[in-house]
């Protein structure tokens, strides 16, 4: 007949193999984590083809403001993301889109919720009428704020007039 | 003297500066060319629907031609018009008319669109074939033709602009009752 003590002994001795193998187990996971991190190439990061950045109003959830869309988006190591083309579109409150601004070989900032680039820029309303163009941009999409840096042409062109009345 | 300067102020400043004695109220000026604007940069707050450019600003419209260091302008929310213009730093405005090319310079330059009229203050300068005119304030009535000036008002004419019969009687003298033979 074995001691009580003795049996509680073995209990915690089998506990405690358990723990360290657990501790163990862990401690070689990170380290495989930690190695298989390093291994992929720092600026490579991943290729996620389209990129969407919907933007929604406080007050109203589900009616949403804008959407910033990027083609050929990669992330970088530093957090940025860098995209092949850049499209944002506003939209009025019963969802029309009321401007659209273009852009190429841009960069968007996700942390200060930014996008800027070296190269052309083109703003137009759908209807064509408003047309801003520029070189070298900065885009703030919560705050609608856009600086445009080099060569800006805007062109406004005029409504068309009411047509002439028809009453004999 | 004075008599003569007021009845040349009062008789020729509509012909001396481009604008025509307009009979009647005329209609808003048709403007169906666009309005272009070029700059070195721009700063653009579109929730506020603000237009700020920057640095060798060129503006042109139908009307006139338009250079300033900075210019902002405020759209419409309905049609995506400038509302309102405002230019600063070396304004210069250019009209051609039938009389030639009237130019305009001053610090400061507004523009109403719906009243379709620019202000020009800060030591406006008006100059074309006629003469030079410097004033306190350029009122330019786009919509109905005619220019104002108020306070201050100075002219400078060439003596040769005061010998042309068009600056103090009609070109055209009025028809007379015809000769018999």
């Amino acid at each position: 007949m074995s001691h009580p003590r003795a049996g509680t002994n073995d209990r915690r001795a089998r506990h405690a193999r358990r723990a360290s193998w657990r501790w163990a187990a862990l401690v070689a996971g990170a380290f495989a984590w930690a190695a298989a991190v390093q291994a992929q190439p720092a600026s490579a990061g991943v290729v996620r083809g389209l990129f969407r950045l919907p933007e929604y109003d406080k007050d109203e959830p589900n009616r949403i403001r804008s959407l910033l869309t990027g083609v050929g988006a990669s992330a970088q190591a530093n957090g940025l993301i860098s995209m092949n083309t850049l499209r944002w579109e506003g939209y009025t409150r019963d969802g029309k889109t009321n401007l659209v601004i273009l852009g190429t070989n841009c960069v968007f900032d996700a942390r200060n919720r930014l996008a800027y680039s070296p190269d052309r820029l083109r703003m137009e309303s759908p209807d064509g009428r408003f047309v801003v163009e520029g070189l070298g941009f900065l885009w703030r999409p919560t705050n609608s704020h856009l600086i445009i840096s080099n060569r800006v042409h805007t062109r406004l062109q005029a409504p068309p007039s009411a047509p002439a009345s028809t009453r004999p | 003297m004075k008599r003569l300067f007021l009845l040349l102020l009062a008789g020729c400043l509509p012909t001396l500066f481009g604008a025509e004695p307009a009979p009647a109220p005329a209609p808003k000026a048709e403007a169906s060319g666009p309005v272009e604007i070029y700059s070195d940069e721009a700063d653009f707050e579109l929730q506020e629907r603000t237009f700020v450019y920057r640095g060798h600003v060129r503006a042109s419209d139908p009307q006139m031609k338009l250079s300033c260091d900075l210019l902002t302008a405020w759209m419409a929310a309905t049609n995506n018009q400038f509302t309102n213009i405002v230019a600063e730093g070396s304004v210069v405005i250019e009209v051609a008319d039938a009389q030639g090319v009237s130019r305009a310079t001053g610090g400061r330059a507004v523009y109403d669109a719906a009243a379709n009229v620019v202000v020009i203050t800060e030591n406006p300068v008006l100059v074309n074939k006629f003469g030079t005119m410097t004033c306190d304030r350029v009122i330019l009535d786009r919509a109905r033709n005619r220019l104002h000036a108020r306070g201050n008002v100075h002219i400078i004419m060439p003596p040769e602009t005061l010998k042309q019969p068009s600056l103090v009687r009609p070109e055209k003298p009025p028809a007379g009752p015809a000769k018999g033979p």
